[in-house]
């Protein structure tokens, strides 16, 4: 069986909004397992987002406690949790948030030479991902305003991917890419996890979300359900869709 | 109406979001108008100031004082035929170079002095009394002294206080009866008066110079140099020797300098904040309009013209820039009379005036159109983004340019490496913030390298004033052989070193009319005090070194020649040296022994210099030196009443009558016999030797001493100044690059860099600005500090290396501290923001 790699204990979040208290997350038992394609899904305002940035250490937990690796971080201070997050976490955006003035290349260094010195493997390294996902050597020198929003994303995938984190977070990443650039992104999401790489992504999209092995179905800042499926690898598609419909229906979505 | 609301609403809210701009930009205005308006108000009515202050006492403007061997009546009658002047004053006075005045605290201060009656002084001016005692505590001193305002504002005295005057090494108890406020007659460099009574003034005539004195008012166009060559023309008398010349004109330049050169100062500072506020106006105006874009873009959709926008940027520095001016045209009016007490203490004066509101009301109207104006022209930019482009951002934040320092080639540090990426994609604030700190860097190594000069003490000044300052100058009575007596000096116990000199002497330079005093040594290289700037020490007899402000003011260079005329003689000479020199006109000629004889072939050397070991008291040595050689003819003089014995008596007077006919008409020698029956009591002049004994060390330290803590306080408080005006910029800067790039921060924080590394970064990216600055204001700072003395005192006074690249140091480390603290909001950017966008 595969071992937690993240995993929360009553983990509460709660924003003040005009003096009002707005409970997001309500006492939250969480478990995301190495290996696995987690998706979490819901309704908007259910805490999809707030719940991935609570877990990845961008943001503070109200209440409760989040362990990495049986680590705790909820009591990190910012400056600590940067730290934590380099070594350990992978982001991709909806908005993709490439740094618009530098190259695509730049872009991905920026994010490796925290972590890692710089040597020529490493530039290698960062350019055989770009290759991998799409990206040919005549992009690595353009600036992300230069680039279609699919191409961006793959370029955020690979700034994300470069430093092998433990757990890769993703927050609705086709959410502003056409349906084409969206599948591409999918597919290099799918041949990560293949390789073994942990994910958790946020997404309202059936078609995303047949991607994960794990669907969390969030309500009223609670997990409502939570629905298995097996890697995916492209076949038996309509089966593992009937399958995934049937459990967000039964979960009013 | 509602879109000028809207405007204005638009205004305010700008103004509430970016709190701390404003206020520092409030703060620099504030700062800019307190301190412009108070130095163009005090710059602009200093002369009118003494001319008032003439007025109100009613002065004469000039006094020409002839001692009394060389006085004509033919001088005056000059006056009256050659310049048409009829209302002319004579009376008498007494003057004394550098007697030290004792307060009741024990303090002594040197000053030179002139005293005169009160009947004298009414003659001259309306002796307009400030304060004094009561009637019958006067009529019960013994000895009542009034002194002037320079006298009572330097000195500290109160009626009552005890004044007393230490002449010859005795106490002269006098106690201050009253403070007078006085035109001519108020300066340290031509002497203060002292009004003393007629008794005082009998037993004072002993022991000073008497001179008979013209007062007049000469007008505009009195040439004293003039009148003072048309008698010596008519009487066949050389007078610059023996002659004072007091004048109005020659006070107000004096008084007037140090003035104007420390409002100059202010008035840098104030520039230096002015250029200060308005790069800040002009970044912040880019920044909000860069920050802004898509609110430009809705509004400019809804029908608003581009002009409305821009003017709801400019109505913000309205409100700032007028809030901050008002503020300051308060403080000026508060500062106003603290600088007038401080230029009256420089001046000796004191000041009756109220603040000019109408110049300051008019500063602070400039600076708000100034700032208006600028923000204008920024806030014009906005014509430049159509709704389209506003919505797009402009085009500000695409990027299709060359990628400088790519990070595959980046070095160990990426932080340094991401920090020089940023510092070249800023490039037009750089140049601003360069340009800032270029100014405020040049105020700073000015104000660090003045610190670091009066540090040194009185020492380091004397060292550039170009004339020679030994512990003790002993002035010889004709006909003693100074190389002999100076021998014999040089053998007494603590005593290091002698020099041989002529007691001022006045030469004419043929082509420049002002008088010229020489300074004559028999070998340069032996003095301690005299420096060269250019060229070596004059050595043989015709060779000569002049003054700097002589070689800058004439274009006289070393190798060029000059024509001395002596007494009967007329020599040229070739300059072999340019020497700084603070003291005296400025215009001092250098000779050696050799070449002043060919010029003045009668002149006999009369002063020895005496330099002390360290630690021997002057007092002391004095002492030694009256105990073998006697008191000086001066202080016999004084002593003659005291004598018993009828007929030391008799020997005490002759003594005083020889006195008084050497020092102050010249004699050399005198044989006198009295026959009282059968005895007869004789004696000669022989056992005079020494006519004199002063110290300039004093004199200088006195006269120098105020100046030296005023420019410390100005250079410290400059400095402060300046670190305060770089520290608002660069946390202004900061900060509004923090909110700038606040979206690519949080993108960073989410990569994993922390609050310290972004912060690192940031300060990092202002160092290639700072080091290039300060750089070039060390440059700019060296060549202000060297003007400054060069065109205020004519000396070449060349900042210290050291220091400049020290304050260089300090300047970019404290830029980089102060950058890297406002940064500090760095850590209120949370990744989360990233979600909510």
């Amino acid at each position: 069986m595969a071992s937690s790699i993240l995993r929360t204990e009553k983990l509460c979040k709660s924003f003040s909004n005009g003096g009002l208290q707005q409970h997001v997350i309500k006492n939250l038992d969480l478990e995301i397992l190495e290996g696995d394609f987690t998706i979490i899904m819901g309704a908007s305002g259910s805490g999809k987002s707030t719940l991935l940035y609570a877990l990845s250490g961008m943001d503070k937990p109200s209440m409760g406690k989040v362990f990495f690796a049986d680590k705790e971080i909820q009591d990190l201070s910012n400056d600590e949790l940067a730290v934590f997050r380099r070594g350990n976490c992978g982001f991709v955006f909806q908005s993709i948030y490439l740094l618009e003035n530098q190259t695509i290349l730049d872009n991905v260094l920026t994010g490796a030479l925290i972590v890692q010195k710089n040597s020529p493997e490493l530039v290698k390294k960062a350019q055989e991902l770009l290759k991998k996902v799409g990206l040919s050597e005549e992009m690595w020198n353009k600036f992300p305003n230069q680039l279609s929003g699919g191409e961006a994303q793959r370029a955020g995938i690979v700034r994300a991917v470069i430093n092998d984190p433990k757990i890769l977070f993703a927050d609705e990443p086709t959410g502003q890419l056409n349906s084409a650039s969206g599948k591409d992104v999918l597919d290099i999401f799918t041949e990560i996890h293949k390789n073994g790489q942990s994910i958790v992504m946020v997404t309202h999209d059936l078609k995303t979300a047949l991607r994960g092995t794990r669907v969390l179905f969030l309500r009223d800042g609670s997990v409502a359900g939570e629905y298995r499926m097996d890697p995916y690898d492209g076949n038996g598609s309509k089966s593992r869709r009937s399958g995934l419909q049937s459990f967000l229906d039964e979960m009013g979505w | 109406m509602v879109i000028r609301m809207k405007i204005l609403r638009l205004s305010l809210f700008n103004l509430r979001k970016n709190k701390r701009e404003a206020a520092a930009i409030v703060f620099l205005t504030l700062v800019t108008v307190m301190l412009l308006g108070t130095a163009l108000t005090n710059i602009l009515s200093m002369n009118r100031v003494f001319d008032e202050c003439f007025r109100a006492t009613g002065s004469c403007e000039y006094y020409m004082e002839f001692k009394e061997k060389v006085y004509r009546s033919l001088y005056r009658d000059i006056l009256e035929e050659e310049y048409g002047i009829k209302e002319i004053e004579k009376f008498n006075l007494l003057f004394g170079l550098n007697i030290n005045a004792v307060r009741g605290d024990g303090e002594k201060i040197a000053y030179h002095f002139s005293f005169m009656t009160e009947e004298a002084e009414r003659r001259t001016e309306d002796f307009v009394i400030l304060k004094n005692l009561a009637e019958d505590e006067i009529s019960s001193l013994a000895h009542p002294v009034w002194i002037p305002t320079g006298v009572y504002l330097s000195g500290g005295y109160e009626p009552g206080d005890a004044f007393t005057l230490v002449i010859g090494g005795r106490d002269y108890p006098f106690v201050v009866a009253g403070v007078f406020e006085c035109g001519l007659g108020n300066n340290s460099g031509y002497g203060y008066k002292l009004i003393v009574s007629e008794r005082d003034y009998e037993l004072l005539h002993g022991l000073f110079d008497e001179y008979t004195c013209l007062a007049f008012d000469g007008g505009e166009d009195f040439d004293p140099d003039a009148y003072v060559e048309m008698c010596e023309e008519r009487s066949s008398e050389n007078l610059k020797s023996d002659m004072n010349i007091a004048s109005k004109r020659a006070e107000e330049g004096n008084e007037t300098s140090y003035c104007q050169l420390f409002m100059c100062f202010a008035m840098i500072m104030a520039g230096i904040t002015m250029a200060a506020s308005v790069f800040l106006i002009r970044h912040k105006i880019s920044n909000d309009i860069e920050d802004q874009m898509q609110q430009i873009g809705v509004l400019e959709a809804l029908g608003y013209r581009s002009r409305e926008i821009s003017l709801s940027y400019i109505l913000e520095y309205v409100i700032t820039a007028g809030t901050g001016s008002i503020l300051g045209g308060v403080g000026a009016c508060v500062l106003s009379p603290a600088m007038d007490s401080f230029i009256g203490g420089l001046m000796g004066r004191i000041l009756h005036r109220a603040p000019d509101y109408a110049k300051i009301l008019a500063t602070a109207a400039a600076v708000v159109a100034l700032t208006t104006l600028f923000a204008l022209f920024k806030a014009r930019e906005i014509r430049k983004y159509p709704p389209v482009i506003a919505f797009r951002k402009g085009i500000r934040t695409h990027h299709f340019g060359r990628n400088i320092l790519p990070l595959a080639k980046a070095g160990k540090n990426i932080n340094v490496t991401l920090a020089f990426k940023s510092f070249f994609r800023n490039m037009r604030t750089n140049v601003g913030t360069g340009l800032c700190v270029v100014l405020a860097g040049t105020a700073l190594m000015f104000s660090t390298s003045g610190w670091d000069f009066f540090r040194g003490g009185t020492g380091t000044i004397i060292g550039v004033m170009g004339m020679e300052i030994a512990d003790e100058r002993i002035i010889l009575l004709d006909g003693v052989d100074a190389y002999a007596f100076a021998d014999e000096i040089k053998s007494f116990p603590g005593v290091r070193k002698t020099l041989v000199t002529y007691n001022w002497e006045y030469l004419t330079v043929e082509g420049n009319d002002r008088s010229t005093d020489v300074v004559v040594y028999d070998d340069f290289d032996e003095t301690e005090n005299i420096f060269l700037s250019e060229g070596r020490f004059p050595v043989e007899d015709n060779e000569v070194a002049i003054s700097l402000r002589r070689s800058k003011d004439c274009d006289l260079h070393v190798g060029d020649s000059i024509t001395v005329e002596g007494k009967g003689t007329r020599k040229s000479l070739i300059i072999t040296g340019i020497i700084p020199e603070l003291a005296n006109n400025k215009y001092n000629i250098y000779m050696s022994a050799k070449a002043y004889l060919r010029c003045v072939p009668d002149a006999r050397p009369d002063t020895v210099e005496v330099y002390l070991e360290d630690g021997v008291e002057r007092a002391g040595f004095e002492r030694s030196v009256t105990e073998k050689y006697g008191a000086s003819a001066k202080d016999r003089a004084e002593k003659a009443a005291e004598a018993d014995d009828p007929e030391q008596r008799i020997r005490a007077i002759a003594d005083e009558k020889m006195a008084t006919m050497i020092t102050n008409y010249g004699v050399s020698e005198i044989d006198y016999s009295i026959v009282i029956g059968d005895k007869v009591i004789s004696g000669r002049s022989s056992g005079f030797v020494i006519r004199e004994m002063n110290s300039y060390l004093e004199l200088a330290k006195v006269q120098i001493e105020p100046i030296e803590k005023l420019f410390m306080v100005f250079c410290i408080g400059g400095a402060i100044f300046v670190s305060v005006v770089v520290a608002a910029i660069l946390a202004i800067i900061a900060a509004s690059n923090v909110r700038r790039q606040r979206k690519e921060l949080g993108i960073m924080k989410s990569m994993g860099y922390s609050s310290k590394d972004l912060m690192k970064q940031l300060a990092i990216s202002i160092l290639p600005v700072t080091v290039t600055a300060a750089a070039i204001a060390a440059v700019f700072g060296s060549w202000l500090y060297k003007s400054f003395w060069l065109v205020g005192f004519g000396i070449a006074n060349d900042a210290n290396v050291a220091v400049l690249v020290i304050t260089a140091i300090v300047l970019v480390i404290f830029c980089y501290i102060v950058t890297y603290l406002a940064a500090g909001k760095i850590r209120q950017v949370s990744v989360t923001e990233l979600m909510t966008e």
